[in-house]
């Protein structure tokens, strides 16, 4: 099934790297990722995985809600750390120094866990977001021609550049800033291990740096389980707890 | 065909380079990085500084240095970010467009044209404060001295430039742009030997002044100061010039440097090299002139310092830029020695730039050849910027130290040597100065790395000791009846790679000392063409002589004996002469008129005598210095008879060093003024190697012989290595055509466990260090999108030991295993303990599968022990069986601490629907479940509670043990015993619960018809969290009758 769903899509671009234009672009990445409304039928997502950094590996579970509700746990020494947004509150309960109690994001933190809450990304319904997306060419990234999408999401002035392959166009690569404290900090996320999932294709790995030069901060996430429209995700599980509660889960 | 001949053929093949055309893009090398080792505590020379300034942010600047790039601060010169590194990396100019902060241009190609200036290719401009930049013409202006943009008009942009330097012609005098530089216009050209040599604006843009200056360079000799050189002024926008002559000197005149106050627009300074080269001010926007100061600041070096810079808030008060930074308080009259004439302060000396903040001038960043230095205070005191790593190297060389320093010579900084890792990365304070003066070669004995060889410029060898720092003066001087001696600026040293204390120096004649310097012998006769025309120095300079021996020529200038013949010496010289002896310097042949392609009489950059053929050796050629900048390349594989030219169109700027891989024939590396290239054929195709390289000059190059890494030299950017190039050296054709291929790494040495305390600071340098990983290494041809891509690795007993994510880019990727076991599972708790990594593993070899969609690849990667470790064999496996007793141990307690959990967790939910009594009875089993668990980690909050129970004595003790590779203390071995008593009691009380008690309860449980509590399932267990097991038993409820004997205890007959 999916040969056939990335055949159709090669097919739909190839030859006209050059000539494309954004909804050309656009409407190539939907098919390949299973087609516009498959993607928009995921009402909700499960997935398990593990984060790498360096020598450290931590198990991670990370659960969306439509509209707009994540929530990350992973753990350490058996501790877990939570960070959630129920599309209104971002929080986090990081109790590796004794604090067990959840506490509300900071505006910084809170931005990169709104990014992290569109699961469908910023490509999907980009116009009624209110995001703004361009493309801005044609250019050879590490050896892979790409699409280059200029990406500002509503109500921010970070700029971030989604580069999609010309054959599929799938997203491999992000590069932005962000502007933290007034201060603008570089990322970029490599992104691949794309996947058949139901209906649709998703990314199943993830490198994420943080910083400049030859030796960023580095944190790589691969994602090893994937339920999609899961029934026993409330959405309680999104909003930020009451204080009294005790909030570090053990299991 | 017999065996014999095909045997043969087959060498014959491997040997000319039969393996076929390999072509290869720079993508090809795809995430194989070269690493900055630094060093910046040197730093080196800075050529241009502009600077922003707002009244919200802290101050931008942007420092253009003479070979290092474009540098960026926007913290007000705490960080510098390098923003230039695809282009040319000599800068000539930078300026902020002064109605745009957003737009910055710059000029490339340094204007102070000393012998080892490089050229830029034009201009450039960014609209994004130096993300990207766009290439706006004027290619042939080589050198660009100033670039100023309207002060109301961004679209009119005026470009100071010299064109060729080593040839007549080119972009030279004034350019302007009307049309933010799509097309330029030469507004003021004198000749085509006649140079722009600064431009200057007044504040509201209506008059220019421009220094034009005849310059002209040779191998052997300068020329500052003719009849064409003279002061210009334009009232009209630059549409039409006049020479300015009232008060200024008659006759020839050299480099002219000029400035305008910009609080008093009619006062202009300039500095007019002549006779007598002298400060002149003009009251009158310059229709007259007045000669002021010339103290010997003012007149020192005129070509080398031309900058000029007046106080914005004071039309007095002008700073001259020189070999010392003077500043005059009273309009040029006097000039005070700042530094007490230079020497007393020791900040480096060569000031090529200064900017001065306008909203605050006491604030000054000034660019020397040593790097950046700011003052707070007008000059008073100086804070250097030890960040900025533009060091420029002449040449690199390496010991047999583990981990190796790298040892060189550089460019008005002295000799340094600095080590390829250092504990917590390498910083300034690793690098140790070995010599003074403009360094360039420098090695170490190869039997006693404790003697160095270094020079300074003009073959002053000397030999130190690197303990003490005592020098002894070691170079050869003439016999009698000898002429003088010509040594190069940058003279060959070289040392015998089989015969130890043996080396060679190059004057005109080749000279050899066979006791390490004490006493030299000539090998040969006059090697060069002894042109006397090519020996003007002592004329050097122009109107004011500067003879430094910069222009030393007709001389020997590059060395290489056959590393598998010491009696083959390959020689070349300045002068074009490539000269061979195959009998250790009686008898000498000059080659060069057997090689078709270069003029005669150009530069021998480099001569590589082959380390895989006595008759092979590679020549690279330089002929910038005679204005051509074609890259030459040639090898030939016997004796210099005949000569193939290697050089392809892939190859940009004028070639410096090559060097044929000791292990794999085909792989050359050759460095030129714009980068390092790679051929894997022998030298037919070629790529630029350009991750994390810049554009830099790649000077020199040395293949680490058994490190197996390539070592870098650059003259800009300080020394870069490519750790491992293994890989590349089984990159063959077949490997490049296929979808997916594994290629060999080196054996990855398990780096003892340094832990030195450092807080770092943003304005500090730190390079990394390698990666302390095992490697594994494979091609993609095309970027992977589909499917998993990951590398698992497997233990001797095909146990799986670690799954890491794959790279997924096209070319080389480079995934990096940690050499360690998944870090033990720990009980919740509220503390964390220093067991976040996973105890090592054994050294010896171990199973790499890669996976990438369906297709599956196998390697295998060696794991060998720290080449400096103190541990004996035996006591590294005592570290290594104590921490995976540890690691089981803890295991066992997570088991525990989930078992109780988990059944209390069964009980809870039992009691809610249960009856009293038996809710009764299930909460009070549950509480027993808690206070054991509770007894057993940490529970209370709190940000440093302090607590600790087993889960967190067994924490510390594996933290300890596991981050110390030798024999475990004593008391280190007690302890286990005693923590093991610890959990064994622990275990024996969670037997009474989780068996006999558990038992108890089901029972009650079954008679109410509710299921029974269950236990975890030990294996069930271990799988899901990815937990392998090393001691011969674990713990399992109801395995009391094992305890406490057989847990914990390691085969130790196994081979960890």
């Amino acid at each position: 099934m999916k040969q056939t769903l990335l055949t159709v899509s090669a097919l739909a671009l190839a030859g006209s790297a050059a000539a494309a234009d954004l909804d050309e672009v656009l409407s190539c990445n939907y098919e390949t990722m299973g087609g516009i409304e498959n993607i928009k039928a995921v009402e909700s997502a499960r997935m398990t995985g593990t984060m790498t950094m360096g020598p450290m590996q931590a198990p991670f579970t990370i659960e969306f809600k439509q509209p707009n509700s994540v929530r990350l746990e992973f753990e350490v020494q058996g501790m877990t750390a939570v960070q959630a947004y129920d599309g209104e509150t971002g929080w986090a309960i990081m109790p590796f120094m004794g604090k067990t109690t959840p506490e509300e994001m900071a505006d910084d933190q809170l931005k990169e866990i709104q990014e992290m809450a569109e699961w469908e990304g910023p490509l999907v319904d980009w116009q009624e977001k209110g995001h703004t997306v361009e493309l801005i060419g044609t250019e050879d990234v590490e050896g892979t021609e790409a699409y280059a999408l200029k990406v500002v999401r509503a109500g921010s002035e970070d700029e971030a550049t989604y580069y999609l392959d010309t054959e599929y166009c799938l997203p491999f690569l992000s590069k932005g800033t962000r502007d933290i404290q007034g201060n603008s900090l570089a990322y970029s996320q490599t992104i691949g291990d794309y996947k058949e999932v139901g209906e649709i294709v998703m990314a199943h790995s993830m490198i994420a740096s943080i910083g400049e030069g030859a030796a960023p901060m580095q944190q790589a996430i691969t994602i090893e389980t994937t339920e999609l429209n899961v029934s026993d995700i409330d959405a309680d599980r999104f909003a930020m707890p009451e204080v009294e509660e005790p909030a570090a889960t053990t299991e | 065909m017999s065996i014999r001949t095909t045997f043969c053929v087959a060498a014959i093949a491997l040997a000319t380079g039969a393996q076929g055309a390999i072509e290869l893009k720079s993508s090809t090398f795809g995430g194989l990085s070269a690493r900055s080792i630094g060093p910046a505590v040197m730093s080196g020379r800075i050529s241009a500084i502009d600077g922003v300034v707002s009244d919200d942010s802290p101050v931008t600047i942007y420092v253009g240095t003479a070979s290092g790039g474009v540098w960026k601060s926007d913290d007000g010169g705490i960080v510098y970010k390098p923003i230039f590194d695809e282009h040319t990396q000599s800068i000539g100019a930078v300026r902020v467009d002064p109605n745009n902060a957003e737009t910055v241009w710059v000029g490339t190609g340094e204007s102070w044209v000393r012998n080892t200036v490089a050229p830029g290719d034009g201009v450039y401009r960014s609209t994004d404060g130096g993300s990207k930049w766009q290439y706006m013409g004027l290619k042939d202006s080589d050198h660009i001295a100033e670039l100023l943009v309207h002060p109301e008009n961004s679209d009119v942009v005026f470009v100071c430039a010299l064109g060729h330097l080593w040839a007549e012609g080119g972009d030279r005098g004034v350019f302007r742009s009307q049309d933010g530089g799509q097309t330029w216009d030469n507004v003021l050209k004198i000749d085509d030997t006649t140079s722009c040599s600064d431009l200057a604006m007044t504040p509201d843009g209506g008059t220019l002044y421009a220094g034009m200056w005849y310059v002209q360079r040779y191998p052997d000799f300068f020329e500052s100061g003719g009849e064409t050189s003279g002061l210009y002024r334009s009232t009209d926008g630059g549409d039409t010039w006049e020479e300015l002559t009232d008060g200024i000197p008659e006759g020839e005149k050299g480099r002219i440097a000029v400035t305008v106050a910009s609080s008093e627009p009619e006062r202009v300074y300039a500095t007019i090299e002549s006779e007598n080269t002298a400060l002149y001010r003009s009251d009158d926007g310059g229709d007259t002139w007045a000669e002021k100061d010339d103290s010997g600041n003012i007149q020192m070096r005129p070509f080398y310092f031309g900058e000029l810079v007046v106080d914005p808030s004071d039309p007095d008060r002008v700073y001259k830029p020189g070999f010392s930074l003077t500043v005059s308080d009273d309009g040029g009259d006097s000039f005070s020695g700042m530094f007490g004439a230079g020497f007393s302060v020791s900040i480096h000396p060569d000031h090529h730039a200064l900017w001065i903040n306008p909203n605050n001038p006491q604030q000054l960043f000034l660019g020397t050849d040593g790097g950046v230095y700011v003052s707070e205070n007008k000059g008073f005191n100086w804070r250097h910027v030890a960040n900025l790593p533009v060091s420029q190297f002449y040449h690199v060389a390496v010991d047999s130290r583990w981990p190796y320093n790298v040892y060189g010579g550089l460019q008005d900084n002295g000799s340094w040597m600095g080590p390829s890792q250092a504990p917590g990365g390498i910083q300034n304070r690793h690098w140790q100065n070995i010599g003074f003066g403009d360094g360039f070669w420098s090695f170490p004995d190869p039997t006693d790395d404790r003697i160095l060889y270094t020079e300074y410029q003009g073959g002053q060898l000397k030999r130190v000791d690197r303990e003490t720092a005592e020098i002894k003066r070691i170079q050869p001087a003439a016999e009698e009846g000898q002429e003088k001696l010509r040594f190069n600026w940058n003279t060959p040293l070289h040392l015998s790679a089989s015969k130890p204390g043996t080396i060679y120096y190059g004057a005109q004649y080749l000279f050899r000392s066979r006791d390490r310097g004490e006493s030299w012998e000539a090998i040969s006769p006059d090697l060069t063409t002894d042109d006397p025309a090519g020996q003007r120095q002592a004329e050097s300079g122009g109107i004011s002589v500067d003879n430094t021996t910069a222009e030393n020529y007709t001389t020997i200038y590059s060395i290489s004996e056959s590393p598998l013949d010491h009696r083959t010496i390959w020689v070349g010289t300045d002068d074009g002469n490539v000269q061979l002896t195959r009998n250790s310097g009686r008898d000498w042949e000059n080659l060069v008129g057997n090689i078709e392609g270069v003029p005669a009489g150009t530069w021998v950059s480099r001569v590589e005598a082959s380390p895989h053929d006595k008759g092979t050796a590679f020549v690279t050629f330089d002929g910038h210095r005679r204005g051509d900048m074609k890259t030459y390349v040639f090898r030939t594989t016997d004796f210099g008879k005949t000569w193939t030219a290697l050089a392809s169109d892939d190859i940009e700027g004028y070639a410096w060093v090559i060097k044929q891989d000791p292990v794999n024939p085909e792989l050359l590396f050759l460095g030129t003024e714009r980068g390092l290239y790679i051929s894997l054929d022998n030298g037919e195709n070629w790529a630029r190697f350009s991750q994390n390289l810049p554009k830099v000059a790649v000077h020199d190059l040395v293949v680490h012989p058994t490190e197996h890494d390539l070592v870098i030299g650059t003259h800009g950017r300080g020394v870069y290595v490519i750790d491992d190039i293994t890989p590349l050296r089984g990159l063959t054709q077949d490997i490049i055509d296929a979808n997916v291929a594994i290629l060999p790494t080196r054996p990855a040495p398990m780096v003892l466990n340094a832990q030195l305390q450092t807080f770092g600071a943003n304005d500090s340098f730190t390079a990394n260090n390698p990666p302390q990983s095992a490697t594994v290494v494979y091609f993609l041809k095309k970027r992977h999108l589909f499917g998993d891509l990951k590398v698992d690795i497997y233990d001797e007993n095909d146990r799986l030991i670690a799954t890491l994510p794959g790279g997924k880019r096209i070319g080389l990727n480079r995934v990096e295993w940690p050499m360690r076991f998944k870090a033990p599972k720990f009980p919740p708790a509220t503390n964390l303990v220093p067991g976040f990594l996973g105890p090592r593993v054994p050294e010896g070899e171990y199973r790499a599968v890669l996976t990438k969609g369906k297709e599956t690849l196998e390697t295998s990667v060696q794991l060998v022990a720290d080449p400096r470790t103190p541990h004996s064999k035996r006591d590294r496996v005592a570290q290594q069986t104590l921490a995976l007793e540890l690691y089981d141990m803890i295991n066992d307690l997570t088991f525990l601490s989930d078992n109780l959990i988990e059944v209390r967790s069964q009980a809870m939910k039992h009691a809610e629907g249960a009856d009293e009594t038996l809710a009764q009875s299930l909460e009070t089993y549950a509480d027993e479940l808690e206070t054991l668990r509770t007894s057993l980690s940490s529970s209370k909050g709190g940000m440093i509670s302090g607590e600790e129970q087993l889960r967190e004595r067994l924490g510390t003790l594996y933290g300890n043990v596991t981050s110390y590779d030798g024999r475990p203390s004593t008391t280190q071995l007690s302890r286990r015993d005693t923590l093991g008593q610890e959990l064994t009691d622990a275990l024996e009380a969670s037997e009474s619960l989780l068996v006999s008690k558990l038992a108890d309860v089901n029972a009650q449980l079954g008679e109410a018809g509710l299921d029974a509590l269950r236990v975890l399932d030990r294996a069930d267990w271990n799988e899901e969290e990815g937990m392998a097991s090393f001691t011969t038993a674990v713990w399992q409820p109801g395995w009391a009758a094992l305890l406490p004997q057989a847990l914990w205890g390691i085969d130790r007959s196994s081979n960890h």
